[in-house]
């Protein structure tokens, strides 16, 4: 009997081992990876139920139904749209326009706003354009401080992201009709919390304050980075007038319907057709405040991080960085990020609270730890010699071309080296400098198959940098 | 109200539970022993689609708990018919790994698990699911020419319903919302390819495809129809689909790969006529365990493809045709992108030959002791029609790339430049790839012999690089004998050749005269000739 069962059993161990790889292939959902243990799932946006946003309210977000005509007319217009061609004629477009008009809520998240707010700039006198170009001025400071660019694409100078966002399946979000398109009102509330509007964006919340929130409102509606290079017609209102019958509306939620339009958008009154219920994390219930995990959900740091193979590959995956750096340098950076890769973007600014920064220095650095990576230099205490020695290492391999140590010449390709040991534990530099491709297999550092002498001598020298 | 036997309560229930109810309690227990010996290593010991084997599957197992049941008679998001259960594990589901099992268990033993099934989940104790199976089929008593018509309004309902925003508009299962979209799971919503009947999970009849239209697939983008489509609509689309099941009509699973000869060029786009008239073989492809990453991959998306093949006393050429739905738009960040994680990787196909033809070596890069040689085609990112003009040049011009490998083991790889040509085109969730080859290249073609060759697909979409890809086993290619008048010329001179020999030996034996009785066979022999 135990021999008939032999080779079943091998079989099943066998299935056993290739399961984690498996998993890997077949999804990212936590019920099949098995993620550390104990540590709970992180919001992931890209693990979205529904990759468009929601189209109830859509009809206050846009200003200009004629954009609808075109975007519903010719998805493929826009080059990073996902949205499918629905080969439909202008009057299957206008049905369904009505139909998302009928189901907008009347009561839309109103603000106050100063009386020169809609006038163009030839209507305004000298007192309303200057305090309009005083806050464009202020936005245009907040736009770069949240690092707006790294995701969205502008017609104006620096708004243009090379190369992709995050994924490339997902495509910078082109902002370039940004102003005659959006909403006020809209505007407003998105930037105060875009997941109040739609709960699975990838768009983090910026803490701004109500002054940074209106300066980059008048900046989004009024600067020609926002602008098409010619704006186009004013709208007839008569022209919409069609919306409002009732026989449109009826088919245009029939339309609605055969297109599928729910399988990517919640629409109002529009029946559900996936009856799967939700995954636990990325539901989009929000965790309890003051973890790591309500900041994760709520800055949406899964949209360009990854961890444990989940979410972005924008920036560094934060896997085992508990390991890797220092827990106060990490609420330092959080709370203010500094440029580390002059060649490489810099974090956005998130307007945290150092209470906040500190819940995510200290989650990273108890949870997320690489077992491999040792605290501090293995073999011992280290000695003048050895600094010195290191510091002769890192001449005469050429390390300067590349890195800046502030001691001598230096480059810009490579990190910034002069703060290295404020960032870096000095077993983290070792374990680095043992072999920088099992940290990254696509850095641009070679591998210089060091002798274990030479790393030490050289993680010695750089654990000095810290002034 | 039925009631689920709880062991404490059992006893006492016995005396009240009507009869059938308890007669189905046994066949449900019945059904447990069946259940725990056949079908929990899929399905798992709670029936949670969780067995040991399910581990490799997509689709992967259904999960009886929450009963999310796709293969129905009954409205959308409705619970399956006892009567739908029970064809299902009868004929089992084609194209994924659940078996039939009708000559397995017996009528009674396949009733028995369905009343377990339906223990699994509460949900068959409340609801009660209502029909959508139609009627009286009018649309079935329609006669061919009926069906003709009907399939032919269908296709107006095709477009009309917006069925291509998923199946694509050949039918290929390529259009633009299963191409972009994951489900929650991270998993694909792979849209059915209607080419290929075998792999409609709940039969590919006219009247099977109605019920899936009507009642939809509970918990995937495809909704039901019935509110917004009428009942002939939908019978019409059932018959349009049906008739794009084309693959096997218009292919055979075979092993032999012949060359058809043709006269003059080689046409380099694959919907010219030569092409077009050459018998076409379906190569089945499966996954394979992989060294590196470490990894089974049971789970490729190219499941076959068909190879037709031409000569011309020069060159030989080989047609291979994989449907892909992705296509060109596989390229992408190459470097971010993780083997074996639905990443974006080039699309890619090989033809493997042994160096020795008369050796079969290890059916993926040889072995060491028997090395391989390989004709590797890469997509590039922006693959253009293929050209016109016989050139060649194509698979620069569109940035594929085209190179001979040289292998003796997957560890020793020696990449060479091509000696064949390359094109290639996309459309439709359709690769088709032309190699191309002088006679005078290797290996050696000719008439009669046959040389073993072996395909293998990687589709980037899917994760498919270094090892990872559907490959198929070895096959043999040879090439048409030329349809000369050889052949009946040299037989025609053994015939007379024959009977002028024999002439010119009966009239020898009748030279010798030895006696009376032989002198007739000659005569009667001239008389044949005459």
């Amino acid at each position: 009997m135990t021999t008939m069962f032999l080779p079943f059993l091998t079989t099943l161990l066998a299935a056993g081992s290739a399961d984690e790889a498996l998993s890997r292939d077949i999804g990212t959902k936590s019920e099949i990876r098995n993620p550390q243990s104990g540590i709970q799932d992180l919001f992931n946006p890209y693990e979205r139920r529904k990759n468009g946003p929601p189209l109830t309210n859509v009809f206050h977000k846009v200003k200009s139904p004629s954009w609808f005509l075109a975007k519903i007319g010719n998805p493929m217009s826009h080059p990073a749209a996902r949205m499918p061609d629905l080969k439909l004629a202008e009057g299957e477009v206008l049905d369904i326009m009505a139909y998302l008009k009928s189901i907008a809520v009347p009561d839309f998240a109103e603000q106050q706003w100063p009386a020169w707010a809609d006038k163009g700039f030839e209507e305004m006198d000298d007192d309303e354009l200057d305090a309009m170009f005083e806050l464009t001025e202020r936005g245009q400071a907040v736009w770069s401080n949240a690092r707006c660019s790294i995701c969205h694409r502008a017609n104006g100078p620096g708004g243009k992201l090379v190369g992709g966002f995050v994924d490339l399946r997902v495509g910078g979000i082109d902002l370039m009709g940004a102003g005659p398109k959006l909403v006020r009102n809209w505007l407003y509330a998105w930037i105060k919390d875009p997941k109040a509007y739609f709960p699975n964006t990838l768009m983090p919340r910026f803490r701004l304050g109500d002054g940074d929130i209106r300066a980059l409102v008048e900046y989004l509606l009024r600067d020609d980075a926002f602008r098409p290079p010619e704006d186009a017609e004013p709208d007839d209102p008569e022209r919409w007038k069609v919306l409002d019958e009732p026989q449109r509306i009826t088919h245009g939620r029939q339309l609605i319907e055969l297109s599928r339009c729910v399988v990517c958008h919640d629409i109002k009154g529009i029946p559900e057709i996936m009856s799967l219920r939700a995954p636990s994390a990325s539901a989009g219930d929000a965790p309890p405040t003051g973890t790591f995990e309500f900041l994760a959900y709520d800055l949406r740091c899964l949209s360009c991080h990854a961890i444990d193979g989940r979410g972005g590959t924008y920036a560094p995956d934060l896997t085992g960085e508990g390991s890797r750096l220092l827990e106060d340098w990490i609420a330092t950076f959080v709370e203010s990020p500094d440029m580390i890769r002059p060649l490489s973007q810099q974090m956005p600014k998130f307007n945290l609270t150092a209470d906040e920064a500190k819940i995510i220095a200290s989650y990273l650095s108890t949870s997320r730890r690489d077992p491999r990576i040792p605290e501090s230099i293995p073999g011992g205490e280290i000695t003048e010699q050895e600094i010195e020695r290191g510091r002769e290492i890192f001449r005469a391999k050429g390390c300067f071309s590349c890195h800046t140590v502030g001691d001598g010449p230096g480059g810009v390709v490579g990190p910034d080296l002069r703060l290295v040991a404020k960032r870096l534990k000095p077993g983290a530099i070792w374990f680095h400098l043992k072999n920088p491709h099992t940290v990254n297999p696509y850095s641009a550092e070679p591998d210089y198959g060091l002798p274990d002498e030479d790393v030490r001598a050289l993680s010695a020298y750089l654990s000095t940098r810290r002034e | 109200m039925r009631i689920v036997p709880v062991p404490v309560a059992w006893l006492f229930l016995c005396m009240i539970v009507p009869r059938s109810a308890r007669a189905e309690a046994r066949g449900s227990e019945a059904g447990r022993d069946i259940y725990m010996q056949r079908c929990f290593w899929c399905h798992g010991e709670d029936g949670r689609g969780d067995g040991a084997s399910a581990v490799g599957m997509f689709p992967r197992p259904r999960d009886f708990v929450r009963a999310d049941y796709k293969i129905r008679s009954t409205a959308h998001g409705q619970l399956p018919t006892d009567e739908d259960l029970f064809e299902v594990i009868s004929r089992g589901m084609p194209g994924t790994p659940m078996p039939g099992w009708e000559k397995i268990l017996s009528d009674q033993e396949r009733r028995s698990l369905v009343d377990y099934l339906k223990s699994l989940s509460p949900r068959f104790e409340v609801e009660t699911p209502e029909s959508i199976r139609a009627p009286s089929a009018s649309a079935r008593a329609a006669g061919p020419s009926g069906f003709a018509a009907s399939s032919e309004r269908g296709q107006e309902v095709y477009d009309k319903a917006k069925c291509f925003l998923c199946h694509g508009d050949a039918g290929r299962g390529d259009g633009p919302i299963t191409t972009t979209l994951n489900f929650e799971w991270g998993l694909p919503h792979a849209a059915r390819d209607f080419t290929r009947g075998w792999t409609f999970k709940g039969g590919h009849e006219p009247g099977d495809i109605y019920l899936r239209i009507t009642g939809g697939l509970n918990g995937t983008p495809m909704g039901p129809y019935r509110d917004l489509l009428t009942d002939q609509e939908r019978w019409d689309l059932a018959y349009y689909v049906a008739s794009l099941d084309t693959e096997p009509a218009e292919t055979s699973v075979d092993f032999v790969v012949t060359a058809a000869l043709i006269d003059g060029a080689i046409p380099p786009t694959p919907d010219s006529p030569p092409w077009r008239e050459a018998d076409s073989i379906l190569v089945p492809l499966a996954g394979q365990v992989v060294l590196d990453p470490p990894l089974r991959w049971w789970i490729p998306t190219t499941g076959s493809l068909t190879v037709r093949s031409l000569w011309n006393g020069a060159e030989v050429a080989f047609l291979l045709e994989w449907h892909d739905p992705t296509g060109p738009e596989d390229v992408g960040s190459g470097a971010s992108a993780q083997a074996g994680a639905r990443g974006s990787f080039p699309d890619s196909v090989f033809l493997q030959f042994p160096a020795d033809e008369n050796s079969r070596p290890y059916f993926l890069f040889g072995d060491s002791d028997n090395a391989v040689q390989v004709w590797h085609w890469q997509a590039g990112s922006a693959p253009t029609a293929m050209s016109q003009d016989s050139s060649g040049d194509s698979a620069e011009s569109n940035g594929d790339l085209a190179e001979g490998w040289a292998a003796g083991g997957s560890d020793k790889i020696d990449v060479r430049p091509a000696r064949f040509e390359v094109g290639s085109h996309w459309q439709e969730g359709r690769w088709q790839v032309i190699f191309r080859q002088s006679l005078a290249g290797q290996p050696k073609f000719e008439p009669g012999k046959f040389v073993p060759i072996v395909f293998s697909v990687r589709d980037g979409a899917n994760g498919e690089i270094g090892n990872i890809r559907a490959v198929s086993t070895w096959l043999y290619a040879t090439l048409e004998r030329p349809k000369s008048a050889r052949p009946w010329l040299i037989a025609m001179a053994y015939f007379f050749g024959a009977v002028i020999a024999e002439i010119w030996i009966l009239s020898r034996l009748n030279g010798v005269r030895i006696d009376g009785s032989r002198q007739s066979e000659p005569q009667q022999a001239k008389v044949e000739v005459q």
